[in-house]
């Protein structure tokens, strides 16, 4: 299935290292964007938090050391005003590769309902 | 709770026959469920039903033309699901570089 957003990226350290920085709330915390807390065991839910007092939860899915951790965005967000509303869910897949130069991290994020459904889709059809 | 739009509309698009009916009727422009059955392998009965559920996400509207009811594309859905994509794509790009920065910080 096509990914709807896939980025890659090659890091000068060893998947080992990328991985601790995928899976260690910590350390994620220091470049996500958000405060998170996570554990890497699937079924447990990591909580995100933004400067702005935004939050959202992703289910962990996948846990598979050192190369693919999958969450899955739950389909709701609580906004800074404390509303909770919609949000549309998806799977946010890292896989790490060891490379030459490092690590290849792919990160790819996939609407959760999008059964087969690509980015041509989208772009090709426009009244 | 009420369901996301963006969520709504990926969900109606992930069936290839409903996918096709979209597409086909974006290229006729106006079409009524009888007319599009004659483009796509499925009864007219099935392509009411997608069209019902692309109604649903927002992705067509229809007016009554005599006995028929014709079916237009509304691509503002359409439009706010690319934009969400452009969104995260934007996140995940800031988001890789002050990874990268992290690793290469001090005592990384």
């Amino acid at each position: 299935m096509e990914p709807m957003v896939e980025r890659e990226i090659v890091l000068p350290v060893p998947p080992d290292e990328v991985w601790e920085a995928l899976t260690r709330g910590d350390r994620l915390s220091a470049w996500f964007g958000a405060e998170a807390q996570i554990e890497a065991r699937p079924g447990t839910t990591a909580t995100f938090r933004w400067p702005d007092g935004t939050e959202r939860r992703a289910l962990v899915e996948v846990v598979e050391a050192p190369g693919r951790l999958r969450l899955r965005w739950l389909p709701f967000m609580r906004s800074p005003d404390g509303r909770v509303g919609p949000h549309p869910s998806s799977r946010v897949e890292f896989r790490c590769a060891g490379v030459a130069e490092g690590t290849r991290l792919t990160v790819t994020e996939m609407p959760s309902d999008a059964r087969g459904v690509r980015r041509s889709d989208l772009e090709g059809v426009r009244a | 709770m009420s369901r996301d739009p963006v969520e709504h509309v990926f969900s109606a698009l992930g069936d290839a026959t409903r996918r096709t009916v979209l597409t086909c009727l974006s290229g006729m422009g106006e079409a009524s469920a009888t007319e599009i059955a004659q483009r796509v392998p499925v009864t007219r009965q099935a392509v009411a039903k997608h069209l019902d559920a692309l109604s649903e996400a927002g992705l067509v509207t229809s007016v009554r033309s005599g006995r028929t009811r014709l079916y237009r594309l509304t691509p503002e859905p359409l439009t706010e699901a690319m934009g969400w994509m452009a969104d995260v794509g934007a996140e995940w790009d800031e988001r890789l570089a002050s990874l990268r920065a992290h690793l290469d910080g001090p005592g990384q």
